[in-house]
């Protein structure tokens, strides 16, 4: 497999896998499955889950592929759109369960081994997603969606299918209640570091 | 200029403009309460920032197979082709159970329909009053004999109005009431 190192810029590449270019469908593909992946993860905490999500969201546009108009969104900003929908799918079909930090860690350790050195970048994550996990879903995609890539109110409100304002004051509440969560948290988080040394 | 909350989020995200980040400074120089939320919304969008983007990506070989599962021929494909074909099983099916059917259930229904009046006579003598009303014609029927008038039912054709000189049987076909005793 070749890795996607394709430098056509998106639209390019959408044309030319419209023509039939299998290369480009994986190019596309190379392009964005990171970021698809680390949306559903933090959207729903559950790799297994984001893992079938992004390969679902992947499939079906290609599929929709012709459907898609540059006019109306960025690319990236109609995937990221599909997979919140398949994202609120996965929730309904089954409740998320309460995050336990010890789950998070073990997940993670799952995933990469984290060197001693970044200790301190590994706990606050695992509290971090733990306190994620407590937000309402509303407030949890609408932090995901601006701190994992830094998308705009607009395109947050683009994604969400909500007006920008509305996204913004769910950013807003989302940081409220996540300072009231972690704020409790922080004590452990020196306390965990301190007896890792 | 009252408290500046609703733009801290922006501020910290650099996304103000520079007047807009100019008052900001002014009022926070003069506000502790917004200083406090500053400082409150800095630590969350670093601790935010930093784990959101620093997610364990996927592994090369999880991307590769995610790949070939999508690229796979979608199970929707298959079921466009293998529905017909069940559903003309199925019909197939149908179409050979169906005589077969009407077969085992006419002499059936033939069967019980022809002995009920037999059946009937035997259980409710017809009245002296030459009345033939089966019981169930007189809308009464026997406490215990529901089984047999469904089945006597089932293959006549639908009851005949009332005639006027219908008269009620003399002898009440039912019996008397059983009595029981509740146990607990």
């Amino acid at each position: 497999m070749s890795g996607g190192a394709d430098d056509r810029n998106t639209n390019d590449l959408i044309e030319a896998a419209l023509s039939g270019e299998e290369r480009a469908y994986e190019a596309l593909y190379h392009r964005f499955v990171g970021a698809l992946y680390r949306l559903a993860y933090g959207v729903l905490l559950d790799r297994q889950d984001a893992e079938e999500v992004v390969q679902d969201s992947f499939a079906y546009a290609f599929r929709a592929l012709k459907r898609f108009d540059p006019a109306q969104s960025a690319f990236k900003t109609w995937l990221y759109t599909i997979t919140m929908s398949r994202c609120r799918n996965k929730r309904r079909r089954k409740w998320l369960p309460i995050v336990r930090l010890a789950d998070v860690a073990e997940r993670l350790a799952g995933d990469a081994p984290t060197p001693e050195s970044t200790v301190m970048r590994q706990t606050t994550r695992e509290i971090v997603l733990k306190a994620l996990g407590r937000l309402s879903p509303k407030l949890r995609e609408a932090v995901v969606l601006r701190y994992f890539e830094d998308l705009t109110y607009r395109e947050i409100g683009e994604v969400l299918g909500c007006p920008s304002k509305t996204a913004e004051s769910r950013v807003r509440l989302a940081h409220d209640a996540l300072y009231d969560l972690l704020d409790g948290q922080r004590d452990l988080l020196v306390e965990h570091v301190w007896s890792t040394d | 200029m009252g408290h500046i909350k609703h733009l801290i989020i922006r501020y910290v995200d650099g996304e103000l403009s520079a007047e807009q980040e100019k008052r900001v400074r002014t009022h926070l120089a003069a506000c502790p309460a917004c200083r406090r939320a500053l400082d409150q919304q800095t630590r969350v969008s670093s601790d935010m920032k930093l784990t959101l983007r620093y997610l364990p990506a996927p592994g090369p070989a999880r991307v590769d197979a995610w790949w070939r599962a999508i690229r796979q021929p979608t199970p929707r494909r298959r079921t466009v082709v293998f529905v017909p074909v069940l559903m003309s099983l199925a019909l197939l099916l149908l179409s050979m159970i169906g005589p077969h059917q009407q077969a085992y259930a006419r002499p059936a229904s033939t069967t019980v329909a022809a002995a009920a009046p037999a059946l009937n006579t035997t259980l409710y003598p017809p009245s002296p009053a030459g009345n033939d009303a089966s019981p169930s014609d007189a809308g009464v029927m026997p406490a215990e004999g529901g089984a047999e008038s469904r089945l006597t039912e089932a293959p006549t054709p639908a009851p005949e109005r009332r005639s006027p000189d219908y008269a009620e049987p003399i002898v009440s076909p039912v019996p008397p009431p059983v009595q029981t005793t509740k146990t607990r």
